[in-house]
């Protein structure tokens, strides 16, 4: 546990993370401010007195008619209405943030060399690398979750303030969690399939392009393809990204870049970490470290 | 027991030419106690053999013990008896010293005050506050070094400690070395800083070519091979020939060195000889005192003739 509880104090104090959050506080902010500001009611306006004259549109004798639009739609922020889709646009942008936190925590360290130094204190390889594969999947849930948490509290706040808050039972307060869980769920699972990816290339760079990379493949290939098709199939991004967001809510599986059921996208996500991490574990504690 | 006991270390990587050999079947035995120096020039072989020693690397040959234990099975067991500086001190930049031994020393349990002790033996006190990239070098290789007694070790492995200090640095070091060689711990300490090791170490090692050519004291090492000395006379021009020819009946090496005075190979315990040849001959020694070989000598006699052997 003091190893764990080192790698997480280390994990928190990165500039990289720290920066992340701010950013990610900052963005909260200003994606809910604006639409709470500027949001109003939709409202039924009289056509003569505020639409124009339309150019673009003529009668058969060729002149310009009135436009007949009378009513403007409600643009006021609806936290009961809105925040699904919300959570999982930012699920999706978790892992893909998951997998630079990950990767750059052990990258940093291979970089630095600063793992020498700590392998002359634990020198139980796998006890060092379980414990950054724990902490960089911890810390990106963590990441996650708080993320979702706190843009969830600003959309209330401002549907509260000038919006509409509605349709909040017990149903709905059910499935935002399930959906802040799926987030963190996913972004735990990148944060260490990251982390083993870079144990193995000793760069962030490489892990995170490996991960970055796979997103146009997966989309490009289809899944059905009768020769590379098991390549986007089994591809762990597909299982991550199927974790982060739920098949079956999402058209049962229309979209080609998620797996068919949820519960496909989950097993072919642990399947991932439990074999990168093994591999990984297995060439660390062999290898020289520098 | 021994600290360390290395038997036919043999560890070679992997180029793009080949297999290049870096450690060569090293035996080599250091005993409790004392500060020992491991010299080598550069790329004999010492960081490699302090890798595989303490851990860091795993692919090689042969048996390293440490404390008892074999490295690297058995190394947890005994980790916590040892601390180690190996090549250039790596720490988080961002991070202040303090923080970063505190991280270190979290993962064993050790805390706050047992840090502040380490930065103060190394008198860092002052900057324990500070980030990590903003240390000199000499300042990062303090920080290593308190890295290194942490732990309140038994055996230390420090891997060029002096890098990068300034001389009164270097004197630092040099103290805080033999302090802890006096406090009955075990230091091993690896350099090319001949003179520091002459000054530091009880005990050396030389390794040339990943192997080991000599170990013992260090006065040991300085007393052998042949011993010289150097014998001043009153009025030179006119005894100096004399003098050489009475010592070459006497049966003594004797020849001029490049300042012109008369040197004899003979150990201390003869030297009465040479001073009671030369008397019988009429000449009286102003001056007769022994010549005093550095390590540095010994280093590049014993480094050169394994040099002429593997050319051979």
């Amino acid at each position: 546990m003091n190893q764990l509880d080192a790698d997480i104090r280390r994990f928190l104090a990165r500039r990289i993370v720290r920066g992340a959050m701010v950013l990610a506080l900052l963005i909260a902010v200003i994606a809910v401010t604006v639409p709470t500001v500027r949001g109003h009611a939709a409202r039924r306006t009289d056509a003569r007195e505020f639409s124009r004259i339309d150019t673009s549109v003529t009668n058969p004798s060729g002149i310009p008619v009135y436009s007949s639009a009378t009513s403007t739609r409600d643009t006021r922020i609806a936290v009961g209405q809105g925040l699904a889709g919300v959570y999982q646009g930012v699920a999706v942008a978790m892992v893909f943030v998951a997998l630079v936190l990950g990767a750059s925590f052990v990258g940093a360290e291979f970089y630095l060399g600063s793992l020498t130094s700590q392998l002359l204190y634990e020198p139980r390889r796998w006890r060092v690398h379980l414990s950054k594969a724990a902490t960089a999947a911890l810390g990106c849930a963590a990441f996650a979750a708080l993320f979702c948490v706190v843009l969830g509290g600003l959309i209330f706040v401002g549907s509260e303030v000038n919006g509409v808050v509605k349709g909040l039972d017990a149903s709905w307060w059910q499935h935002r969690a399930v959906q802040v869980g799926r987030a963190a769920g996913a972004s735990a699972a990148a944060g260490a399939l990251a982390h083993a990816v870079t144990v193995v290339m000793r760069r962030t760079s490489a892990a995170i392009v490996v991960f970055f990379v796979m997103y146009p493949i997966i989309g490009i290939i289809h899944p059905d393809n009768a020769h590379f098709g098991w390549i986007s199939r089994f591809a762990p991004l597909r299982g991550l990204l199927s974790v982060a967001i739920d098949p079956g809510g999402n058209g049962n599986g229309s979209t080609t870049i998620l797996t068919r059921t949820s519960a496909g996208g989950i097993a072919l996500t642990v399947v991932w970490v439990v074999v990168l991490i093994a591999a990984s574990g297995a060439l660390f504690s062999r290898s020289e470290v520098r | 027991m021994t600290a360390i006991e290395l038997e036919d270390l043999h560890v070679s990587y992997r180029g793009r030419r080949g297999s290049v050999v870096a450690v060569d079947k090293l035996s080599l035995t250091v005993p409790t106690g004392g500060v020992f120096g491991f010299l080598g020039a550069n790329g004999a072989g010492k960081t490699t053999a302090i890798r595989a020693t303490v851990g860091l690397l795993r692919t090689f040959t042969g048996r390293v013990q440490v404390l008892g234990a074999d490295v690297p099975r058995h190394l947890p067991r005994v980790m916590d008896r040892v601390g180690a500086l190996v090549e250039q001190p790596s720490f988080f930049p961002d991070f202040t010293g303090r923080r970063n031994l505190l991280l270190l020393g979290r993962a064993r349990g050790i805390g706050a005050a047992q840090v502040d002790a380490a930065i103060e033996q190394v008198g860092l006190t002052s900057r324990a506050d500070s980030r990590f990239a903003t240390y000199s070098l000499g300042m990062k290789q303090r920080l290593g070094i308190a890295a290194a007694i942490l732990k309140d070790p038994e055996l230390i492995v420090l891997d060029e400690p002096a890098n990068g200090l300034d001389p009164p640095g270097i004197l630092e070091v040099r103290t805080l070395l033999r302090r802890l060689g006096a406090q009955g711990r075990t230091v091993f300490v690896s350099s090319h800083l001949l003179s520091e090791v002459e000054h530091t170490c009880d005990r050396v090692a030389i390794i040339a070519h990943g192997r080991c050519i000599s170990s013992g004291r260090v006065e040991d090492l300085l007393a052998g091979g042949l011993a010289r000395h150097r014998i001043r006379l009153p009025d030179p021009p006119r005894q100096n020939d004399v003098a050489r020819s009475a010592l070459g009946r006497a049966g003594f090496n004797a020849a001029f060195d490049p300042e012109g005075d008369l040197v004899v190979d003979v150990d201390a315990k003869r030297s009465h000889e040479v001073t009671r040849a030369l008397a019988e001959s009429n000449v009286f020694v102003s001056e007769i005192s022994p010549i005093t070989r550095s390590l540095e000598d010994v280093f590049l006699e014993l480094t050169r003739a394994d040099n002429a052997e593997r050319r051979r």
